[in-house]
This record gives structure tokens, sequence and C-alpha cells, in this order.
């Protein structure tokens, strides 16, 4: 039988971090090292930095998994935020493991645009979306994401008679209907597209990669 | 190939878009905003923001330091800061906050425990160099009680209140931000609801 110490400790919560894509937020951790650390259950709390009292989380509290849904939580997208874990087993409770400071507008990855490709003989029409927030007007649809930064689309052809691997930039700017011409007629184009954020100098991952056929 | 054309199509469009729209939007604003002419001094363009470069840096200092800090509680940099001061003043009161810092943090032994922090440093300098006419108006009491809080809640937390402090350095560097520029593009104002 471990002591209750011991206990405590090879059951705390590892590797408290945020993970945030267009600001959809979660608290993500690591079990403890103990083998019975399976079979822990954690319980959340959040704060803004500077307040001195822990919110809990209702819908984290005695969970069994390794994760948390802080969205609504982080809301206020340019304050600093704190959340906290810890672990029960058993009726032992560990300590609170404290994540980093996280600041949504500063940290949040900024996920690619949807794209869409309409081709006709010589030329390509390149529709792109923005990605939405969770965020919702009042009517009800969700904020895009480009209603809080400067935000440009890239997007890039890639001609498949030449190189697979080798993309051109075509278009860089905030249009969101672009079209591609005096292209080689019975050949076959991809499209892939990404956002660039100006001000922190970042950009998402590339879209999946639309293609004409011949 | 279409690129070119595109993007030059695009660009003086833009331009012309931000002179036809923009700058009239802007002056015309002005005299409804600053009904006295004494805080004209009290603006940073907004370029001075907008180099992804010391944003940055100055960012990733701060992530470094205030991961060293686990006080969660006691916060420098936040709307405390501002209570009782006027829109006109904040611009004034960042910049004293930014000289203190500067004077009394950075450029203490701590800048060899840290990157970045004569570049961060530096770049803070230049900004209230830049707001060197930049004068309060109305009284004085609530301005320098509120700095003094902020000082003393420094102090008293020891060795911890410079790391604190540079772990803030984002904060400042968006508070200075907020309080002079004009209409900065966040999210802050378009939260939801």
């Amino acid at each position: 039988v471990v002591e209750n110490q011991d206990l405590q400790d090879s059951i705390k919560p590892q590797k408290v971090e945020f993970h945030s894509l267009n600001f959809n937020t979660t608290l993500h951790w690591q079990p403890g090292w103990a083998r019975e650390a399976r079979d822990a259950l954690y319980f959340v709390q959040y704060k803004v930095y500077g307040q001195s009292t822990w919110q809990n989380k209702d819908e984290c509290w005695a969970i069994s998994s390794h994760v948390c849904d802080l969205t609504h939580e982080t809301s206020a997208i340019q304050e600093p935020y704190y959340s906290r874990v810890r672990a029960a087993l058993a009726g032992v409770y560990s300590s609170w493991s404290l994540s980093c400071r996280f600041t949504p507008w500063r940290e949040t990855v900024i996920g690619p645009p949807m794209v869409t490709v309409v081709h006709s003989n010589k030329s390509i029409t390149v529709r792109l979306q923005a990605p939405r927030s969770p965020y919702k007007r009042k009517r009800g649809s969700k904020i895009p994401m480009t209603n809080y930064y400067d935000l440009l689309y890239q997007v890039f052809i890639i001609n498949n008679l030449l190189d697979e691997q080798h993309r051109v930039l075509v278009y860089e700017g905030k249009d969101k209907v672009i079209k591609i011409q005096d292209l080689r007629p019975g050949v076959s184009y991809c499209i892939v597209a990404k956002m660039y954020m100006l001000m922190l100098d970042r950009s998402s991952a590339y879209s999946s990669r639309q293609c004409t056929v011949p | 190939m279409a690129s070119l054309q595109t993007l030059s199509k695009s660009f003086p469009g833009w331009i012309f878009f931000c002179c036809c729209c923009c700058l009239p939007l802007l002056t015309g604003s002005l005299p409804l905003k600053g009904a006295s002419t004494a805080h004209h001094a009290c603006r940073l363009r907004k370029i001075n923001f907008q180099q992804p470069y010391i944003r940055n840096r100055t960012y990733t200092l701060a992530k470094t330091a205030s991961a060293l800090d686990k006080d969660t509680d006691n916060r420098l940099i936040g709307q405390q800061l501002f209570v009782n001061i006027r829109e006109s003043n904040r611009c004034y009161l960042m910049k004293r906050v930014v000289e203190f810092v500067v004077k009394d943090v950075l450029l203490t032994e701590v800048k060899n425990q840290y990157p970045y922090v004569e570049e961060v440093a530096q770049f803070l300098a230049s900004l209230t160099s830049e707001l060197s006419s930049c004068q309060f108006s109305g009284k004085r009491e609530h301005i320098e009680k509120n700095l003094e809080q902020m000082k003393n809640k420094m102090e008293q937390l020891g060795e911890n209140g410079k790391t604190k402090a540079i772990g803030e350095l984002d904060l400042l560097f968006d508070y200075m931000e907020n309080a002079c520029t004009d209409a900065p593009k966040k999210g802050g104002n378009k939260k939801k609801n």
C-alpha cells in the first residue's frame, strides 16, 4: 500500500496545456505516472489572471477524460487566463497542476480557409471562406476569424504536369473570389490556400487541395 | 501568369480605397474625440505596433518570464490602472508605466537572465520618446496614485515582482497600443454578443 503523500504525487496531472484552434479552446493534461492513475478522476478550475478566486468548471468536475472544453470560459479573447487540474483516487486528492498563462487572441491557431474551385476552359475561379470562430452574432451566425485579425488569403496553384510539390503563390489579399486566368487547356491544376496573419507573421496550415479535371 | 495581374490590379485599389475612405473617416472623427488639442501629442502611429518582429519578441520574452511566475492572484498591468482615469489620460499613464518598467525592471540586472530584453527595452524606450511631449490634463492625483499602487505591488512581491513585470510585457504592449493608437484591429471590440 502506497503512502498517501506518494499516491498524491503519483496521480498529480502532468503537462496541463491549453490548445486552441480558431478560439475553440480546450485544456489537455496527462495522467500522473502511477499505474493506478488510469482510474483517477479530474477536477478543473479556471480564472482570469489577477483574480483571486478560482471558478469550478462544472462540466469538468470529477471526469475521467483528460480534456476539458473551455471555449466559453475564455471568450474575452484578450484576457490572460489560467487553469488548473487536480486528480482524485480512492478519496485521495493530488495537489493542483497549473497551466501556463493563456491569452486566446495571442495564442489561438488560425485554421486554413475553405476552398472551392470552378474551372472553365482556361481559367479557375476560386472561392475562399475564412474559418469561423465559435462566437455567434445576435442572428446566430458564427463570426469569422477575419473579424478579429487582419487576415490575408494566400492562394497557391500546383501544376500537375510539372511538379507535385511545387506550389506557386498566385494571390495574396482579402478577396473571397479570385479568378486565375490564362491557364493551359487540358491540364489538371490543384489549388491550396492558407490564411496569413500579418500582425503576428503567422500562417495557417494549408487547406485540402482542390483539383480540376481536364 | 495570373498572379502578377491580380496583385497589381488589387494593390492600387487598396491604396485608393484607403485614401478615399479611411482618411476622411479618421480625420472626420478627430474633432469628436479629441475635445482638447493638448492630447494630440499623446498619440502613437499604428505602424509602431505593426512590426511582427518586435511584437513576437516581446511576447516570447513575456512568455519565458511568466512561465516562472506561479503567482496567479497578483497582476500589475490590468484595468485597475485606469480606475478614475479619463480616456484622454490613459496614453499618458501608460507612457509613465512603460518608462518605469524600462528603467526599473528591464535595464537592471535581470537583462542578462532573459532573451531579447535589450531589444524590447529599446523598442519601448522609442515609444516613450515619441511621446515625450505627451502631458496629462486635469488633476494629477489619480494618475500618481494608480502608478504608485502598481509600483508598490511590484515591490511587495520582492524577487518575483520583476519576473512578474517581465512576464506582463505582452500586456504592457497591448495596453500601450490600445491607449495610444486609434481603434486597433482586435477582437476586443467584436467579442461575442
